[in-house]
């Protein structure tokens, strides 16, 4: 459990912001930089600067889910156990980000996060980040054998790139487990080096260390396919979808009725922010006792 | 239609935070994709313009007001101490102040201030006292001292107007007009009486300034609340004729300011305490010809000779050899004798403070600490030796006489030398610059002539001086120094190339620039090179040429440090130009990093612009959560704080990216919020936009006509800001509207103009939008072939710039397509891409639309297998509709726009006031009954226009004038105030001119009692032209016009007078109709009319009449009989008569 206490120096968002979902990384609190410098570049734009990697995207977030779903979290488990990587997959409210925040909870691994943004389509940028998320877990991750190959990573060289990121995995120093945690991989997933990247690092990985995607939609097909090799285990939206015991310990957590989780469930289609949102309007609608038992709950989950 | 139609607009802001629309007008087409996204550039400055001058009044310092203005500005003067009434001259002020402007010209001494000064005082006025000097000719500082004069009688004024001076230093430097509106606008929403703007001392602004010009917008389109006074020693060079017309009573001159014999004698008398002789008087007339300050001169010397030959000495000087001199002279003549008099440290005192523009006692304090002036300077102003003061309760200043000021500086030079005079402007210089206040310091350097630390000072303050909004003074100062002493200096250079750039004058603000550039170098100042460095790059940006801006933007970089303020400006502006270009991404890269650098330094202003810039790329990419996140960092977290212009922009980006989410209520709301913006902050082109964007909402929840009025509306903006049409996306919107309504053949001939006007080399994004949109008209026209290829070319456009929200809705048009021409597989293939976009980028309620308007696309099997679950219901719950080859032509709404309406005023019956009719005015708008009549007593005069002097005679009558006075303005700002209430736009409808309050004739109105007059007048004309049916017509509508008598409820005498006068107007054409009915024997009708008439008046045999013959027409006998009776004894017990001869014999007839 060291690595939650870790991340928890590293406050993402404030205490008190509970919607798990992806739209509320939208909260920027304390950040800070570490810089990397590039050694070899052929792009103009990036000569001799000095980027800045933004810290945020590479530090776990610390909310805690209302509620912890155990059907889920098993299958995680299980999965990560197998040795294989996971795609949570859904779209918008989904509950993919509350979910893997969980788990990465309670996983017993160092967790390295990376939260993908639009302009990492630049695979330069990608890998910068990717390596700087895992040298939060592991200082100096890659640092004399990886970082130069960064400087040059490009459509050819992701093979040769991809696999000295596998061997510092696994042979560099501070080797040992690791849970890998990719959000929002949709946001690149049009990009020509993403498929020759996942199916040459999935299969090579090391058995402790499991990569955890989460995606609105599903990677470019060769990717998924791979579940058929027992290498991949998906997550999709139907699994994500919140039943019917679920949904009533959710509403329980709000101070509501099973009657009301039930009307909910039916109307949401179990979808997690929609049926939040509608527990969170009708704890205002009745307000007395709900803020109460939605205390006591929290005071729990902490 | 979908909301994908709804192109993101382009308003650019320019790097000096100007809010000047790049997009349209006056730019290449190149660069207009680009533009379609609204950005941001933040000031080339510090978020705090206005330098808070140390030892300053900090304790007012409040935080909504800037707090560099200097309160003694505006004290006004005091009352002399020997002051005599002039009511000739008090009346004329006061007769005329319902006009906008009063000149008090004269020469020096005529006692021009101590009028005005007096006329204020004994009237109690509100007003605001400017006393200006030549630092005031920077149209900011000169707006500025007005509103922070009016703010101390009206709280929260000039909130807008500072925010403005912040933000769009830019446009202030080139259209300082546009300042004078958003002015004008702040005084319409919140000065409710009358207040006097009294500008003294005009002349030392000089000829050349942009005061004149935003003064002369001022007064054009001053409010009835303001009055402006200004005094001059010269006719101010203001185009007054522009004024309609001028009340001849408005100019005071030199002439009317001389004292007549009678003034004279009583100025003697009862302030001078002297008894003049006629001949006594006679001399004075001839010698002094009524100018005050001679005879006060001759007064002086008469009282001290008094005291002198009491004191036994001689010497009666020979006044009339004296008062045959020039003024000048006369004065010298005089002032020697009155300096002359004083004990020699006040005389001291005197030379040295004549050295100053203005006198304050704390300034003097600290330059003069032997000299005691607190002590010697209110002697002086009680005995009244040629000094004043001015003063409120929180501060004063001393004002010398202006001939007495020009006497001492001339002796003082005679008495120091140059030299003499240079060391005591540098003692002066040395204390301003320590009170930041750098213009004086500067202006006592150049006295000095101490060129080189004039230009140092100008290259270590310049930027506090920019800020503070003197960008002119800067400039005229930084002119007048030697060319050598400036290169010395170059970051004093670098300022004035900045003023340059701030004026729109690039030409020079370049080469000054590369010349400051090149002397910073040598001179190794590497911070002070990158920021000319970064400025020479937001130059090459506007030009376009974004190589060399990368250019210079790497070379800053490279010279500055790692947390530089210059780093977050050069990472801000290399996203713009990368914006520019199209590449998106690259831009989110910098401006995150960008966004990172302002955090780091706490630069709040720059995060928030900087974290919209944001925004755009992930908008135009189609990442719309991302931009909404990104861009509500623009908006103020706390709502009380000052708006700022770019928030406009910022409101209108994220309504766009709500309505393609498909949150009409906070689409609208954040609409409603940009308008208001553009209001506030006369943004005419961004109001455009966001009258498009209301036009496109309307469109999209399917209210069409409210849609086609607000594209009419945005059409009028655009031509307003000198946007033509071709440059916008107009054409494609309502081209859009057209195919969701089915008019397939407007719909292709808008589109077709569109896609000529833009070329798909120079404008590729703008080609294919508007390509993707021919696609869909040719699909719903049938053309599937065409369509078809069409559609292929643009989405391979948006697949590979990555422009997901195009992508996605040519997916599904080329699916569609595919779908018609029997293309199974393919049809599946684009479905799922647009599905896995949807999934993406959250496109749900967009995805939603699509299924309820196609759903036999997504009807099969393995369509259906693509959705998820809840969206497969909507499939199948969705009606099958048969496939549609031949659209449904809706023809009943037309696209020809309708009259835009503004205001809608009925008064034929109940009153009812209205400006848009789904948003009726505030429940508790009119809170007075007195306003909402006052508006229907001048909507319902001739021309809309009504005299101040008719409406205080009709509404107020006999009443006390002072209560009037007192309640007259403020029921008129109840007027502005209700029509505005709950409308997003605000608009002033009552305008005051000549003396008349008249309606605005900008808007368009619906006056119900206007149309019946035009009705009426229609109908009489088609009969005089024996067109009966037409003026049938015309008279059918006029009655369904009258709802009830005129302003029902109100029971003033003017409201009788008009009621009357409608009444008879429809009983005439109630009778005329009933004529009618009954010649062509349309007996119900006829029996209907009748009985309308009777309502109104029951005495009206001629009526009975008609309906009896209308009852024994239909064949009912028993009923006419019944209605003959009836009359019977209605007249028989109401007015004690029998019936007509007439009626008894038509009874007789047909009952018989």
């Amino acid at each position: 459990m060291f690595a939650v206490v870790k991340t928890v120096q590293l406050p993402r968002l404030k205490a008190g912001f509970n919607r798990g979902y992806g739209e509320g990384v939208a909260e920027h609190q304390g950040r800070d930089f570490l810089s990397i410098m590039f050694l070899i570049d052929s792009s103009h734009d990036l000569v001799g600067t000095t980027v800045k990697l933004i810290t945020e995207k590479i530090a776990a977030p610390v909310y805690l889910p209302r509620v912890s779903r155990a059907r889920l979290l098993n299958m995680l488990d299980k999965s990560m156990a197998a040795g294989t990587s996971t795609i949570i997959s859904g779209r918008a409210g989904a509950g993919k980000t509350a979910l893997a925040v969980d788990f990465a909870n309670r996983c017993g691994r160092p967790v390295a996060w990376y939260k993908v943004d639009a302009p990492e389509a630049e695979p330069k940028l990608f890998f910068q980040y990717l390596v700087a998320g895992i040298r939060e877990q592991r200082p100096g991750f890659g640092a004399k054998s990886l970082m130069p190959l960064v400087g040059v990573a490009d459509l050819d060289h992701i093979a040769w790139l991809t696999e000295a990121l596998v061997y510092e995995l696994a042979e560099g120093d501070g080797a040992g487990p690791l849970l890998l945690v990719i959000e929002d991989l949709h946001l690149v997933s049009d990009s020509d080096w993403l498929v020759p990247f996942f199916s040459r690092l999935l299969p090579l990985l090391p058995s402790d260390v499991h990569v955890l995607i989460t995606s609105r939609s599903l990677p470019p097909a060769p990717l998924w396919r791979m579940r058929s090799k027992q290498s991949l285990v998906v997550i999709d939206e139907e699994t994500l979808a919140f039943s019917r015991p679920e949904a009533i310990a959710l509403f329980e957590s709000y101070g509501l009725s099973s009657e009301q989780a039930n009307i909910a469930l039916d109307h949401t289609h179990g979808r997690a922010s929609a049926l939040d949102d509608v527990a969170a309007f009708l704890q205002r609608s009745q307000p007395g006792v709900a803020n109460q038992a939605s205390g006591t709950k929290a005071e729990r989950t902490f | 239609m979908t909301p994908q139609e709804v192109t993101v607009e382009i308003i650019s802001i320019l790097p000096d935070g100007g809010l000047i629309p790049l997009g349209h007008a006056n730019l290449p087409a190149t660069q207009r994709s680009a533009q379609r996204q609204e950005l941001m550039a933040p000031t080339d400055r510090q978020q705090k313009p206005y330098p808070t001058p140390a030892g300053s009044d900090q304790s007012h310092a409040q935080v909504a007001r800037p707090s560099f203005f200097l309160r003694t500005k505006l004290l006004p003067p005091r009352p002399a101490p020997e002051l005599l009434p002039r009511p000739r001259l008090t009346d004329r002020l006061l007769a005329n102040l319902s006009y906008p402007l009063t000149l008090v010209t004269a020469n020096a001494g005529s006692g021009k201030t101590t009028l005005v000064a007096d006329f204020l005082r004994t009237h109690k006025r509100q007003f605001v006292w400017y006393q200006l000097d030549h630092t005031d000719a920077d149209p900011s500082v000169f707006l500025g001292y007005l509103g922070f004069g009016i703010q101390q009688l009206v709280p929260g004024f000039g909130e807008a107007m500072f925010s403005y001076f912040q933000e769009s230093a830019g446009e202030l430097a080139q259209h300082p007009e546009r300042a004078v509106d958003v002015f004008l606008n702040e005084v319409l929403d919140r000065v409710e009486s009358q207040l006097i703007l009294v500008l003294d001392d005009y002349h030392h602004l000089g000829s050349d300034t942009g005061v004149h010009p935003v003064l002369d917008r001022l007064l054009a389109y001053l409010p009835d609340v303001l009055h402006v006074i200004i005094i001059s020693r010269e006719m101010p060079p203001l185009s007054l004729g522009q004024l309609r017309t001028n009340s001849p009573l408005s100019n005071i001159d030199r002439s009317d300011l001389l004292f007549t014999d009678d003034e004279t004698q009583e100025l003697f008398r009862k302030v001078f305490d002297l008894e003049l002789t006629s001949e006594q008087l006679a001399e004075y007339r001839e010698r002094t010809h009524g100018w005050i300050t001679a005879l006060q001169l001759v007064r002086q010397v008469a009282h001290r000779n008094v005291l002198s030959s009491r004191d036994g000495q001689a010497g009666v000087p020979d006044l009339v050899e004296v008062l045959r001199q020039s003024e000048r002279d006369i004065f010298d003549y005089f002032a020697e004798e009155v300096f002359a008099d004083e004990p020699e440290d006040v005389r001291k005192l005197l030379l040295e403070v004549s050295l100053l523009d203005r006198i304050e006692l704390d300034t003097c304090a600290s330059l003069y600490p032997g000299l005691n002036c607190s002590r010697v300077l209110p002697n002086l102003v009680r005995r009244n030796v040629f000094i004043s003061v001015a003063s409120d309760r929180r501060g004063e200043e001393y004002r010398l006489h202006p001939l007495f000021q020009s006497f001492l500086r001339r002796r003082l030079r005679s008495e120091i030398g140059r030299s003499g005079m240079a060391a005591e402007h540098q003692r002066c210089a040395a204390y301003f610059m320590g009170r930041q206040s750098w213009e004086q310091a500067v202006r006592h350097l150049l006295a000095a002539e101490d060129f080189d630390g004039a230009a140092r000072l100008i290259a270590e303050r310049g930027f506090d001086w920019i800020s503070s909004g003197a960008f002119g003074s800067l400039a005229s100062l930084a002119d007048s120094l030697p060319q050598a002493a400036v290169e010395a200096h170059p970051r004093a250079l670098a300022h004035r190339a900045e003023v340059a750039r701030l004026r729109g004058e690039y030409e020079s603000a370049h080469s000054l620039l590369r010349r400051a550039g090149s002397l910073l170098q040598e001179r190794g100042d590497k911070e002070g090179e990158a920021d000319a460095l970064h400025s020479l790059a937001t130059l090459a940006r506007r030009q376009g040429d974004f190589e060399l801006a990368f250019t210079y933007l790497d070379r800053a970089i490279g010279l500055s440090d790692q947390n530089s303020a210059v780093r977050t400006k050069c990472g801000n502006t290399r996203g713009l130009c990368l914006v520019a270009m199209g590449e998106w991404t690259a831009a989110e890269r910098e401006f995150r990093a960008a966004l990172q650098s302002a955090e780091e330094r706490n630069d709040e202003h720059y995060i928030r612009l900087i974290a919209h810039n944001l925004g755009t790329p992930a908008g135009i990419r189609g990442d719309f959560g991302e931009a909404l996140r990104w861009l509500g960092r623009m908006l103020r977290k706390e709502p009380q704080g000052a708006p700022m212009p770019q928030e406009a922009v910022a409101h209108l980006n994220m309504a766009r990216c709500y309505l393609y989410r498909g949150d009409f209520t906070a689409c609208e709301q954040h609409l409603d919020d940009a308008l208001a913006r553009c209001q506030l902050f006369n943004l005419v082109a961004v109001r455009a936009e966001t009258f498009e964007s209301y036009g496109n909402l309307y469109r999209e929840r399917g209210e069409i006509e409210r849609a086609v009025e607000y594209y009419e509306r945005a059409a009028r903006a655009y031509d307003e800001a000198g946007i033509t049409l071709d440059r916008t996306e107009m054409f494609e919107e309502r081209a859009l509207l057209a195919l969701q309504i089915g008019d397939f053949a407007v719909a292709q001939v808008q589109i077709d103009k569109l896609i000529s006007w833009r070329p798909k080399e120079k404008d590729p994004r703008g080609f294919f939008t508007a390509s993707l949109t021919r696609g869909r008209i040719l699909t719903a026209h049938g053309e599937y072939e065409r369509a078809g290829e069409e559609l292929t070319r643009a989405l391979d456009y948006f697949h590979n710039h990555n422009l997901y929200y195009y992508e996605a809705q040519a997916s599904v048009a080329m699916a569609l397509c595919n779908f018609r021409l029997g293309k199974e597989p393919e049809m599946i293939e684009r479905l799922k891409r647009a599905i896995d976009l949807a999934a993406r980028y959250d496109y749900e309620y967009w995805l939603k639309r699509q299924i309820t308007k196609h759903p036999e696309t997504f009807a099969s099997e393995e369509a259906l297998e693509l959705l998820p679950l809840d969206l497969r219901e909507q499939v199948t719950a969705a009606p099958q509709l048969a496939v549609r080859d031949t659209p449904i032509k809706v023809t009943e709404i037309a696209l020809t726009p309708p009259p835009v309406t503004d205001l809608t005023i009925n008064m034929l019956g109940p009153v009812e006031i209205l400006r848009d009719p789904t948003r009726p005015l505030a429940p508790d708008a009119w809170p007075t009954r007195r306003a909402r009549d006052i508006l229907c007593f001048i909507v319902s005069r001739r021309h809309h226009r009504a005299s101040k002097d008719t409406i205080i005679d009709t509404f107020w009558g006999e009443t006390d004038f002072d209560v009037v006075e007192k309640n007259f303005h403020p029921t008129v700002s109840h007027i502005r105030k209700a029509l505005n209430s709950n409308q997003p736009l605000k608009q002033n409808f009552l305008l005051y001119r000549d003396g008349d309050y008249q309606l605005n004739s900008e808007f368009s109105y619906r006056i119900d009692s206007e149309e019946f007059d035009q009705l009426v007048s229609e109908g009489e004309n088609a009969r005089r032209a024996r067109q009966f049916e037409q003026c049938i017509a015309a008279y059918e509508r006029a009655l369904t016009l009258y709802r009830g008598e005129f302003m029902q409820g109100s029971y003033e005498p003017w409201v009788e007078e008009q009621r009357t006068y409608y009444r008879e107007q429809y009983l005439r054409l109630l009778e005329a109709l009933a004529g009618v009915a009954q010649t062509s024997e349309d007996w119900p009708r006829a029996m209907q009319l009748a009985q309308l008439i009777i309502r109104e008046d029951q005495f009206r045999e001629d009526i009975h009449c008609v309906l009896i013959k209308a009852h024994a027409a239909m064949g009912n006998r028993g009923a006419a009989k019944e209605h003959y009776e009836g009359l019977k004894r209605l007249l028989e017990s109401e007015l004690g008569v029998e019936p007509s001869l007439e009626t008894k014999k038509l009874y007789q007839q047909l009952i018989g």
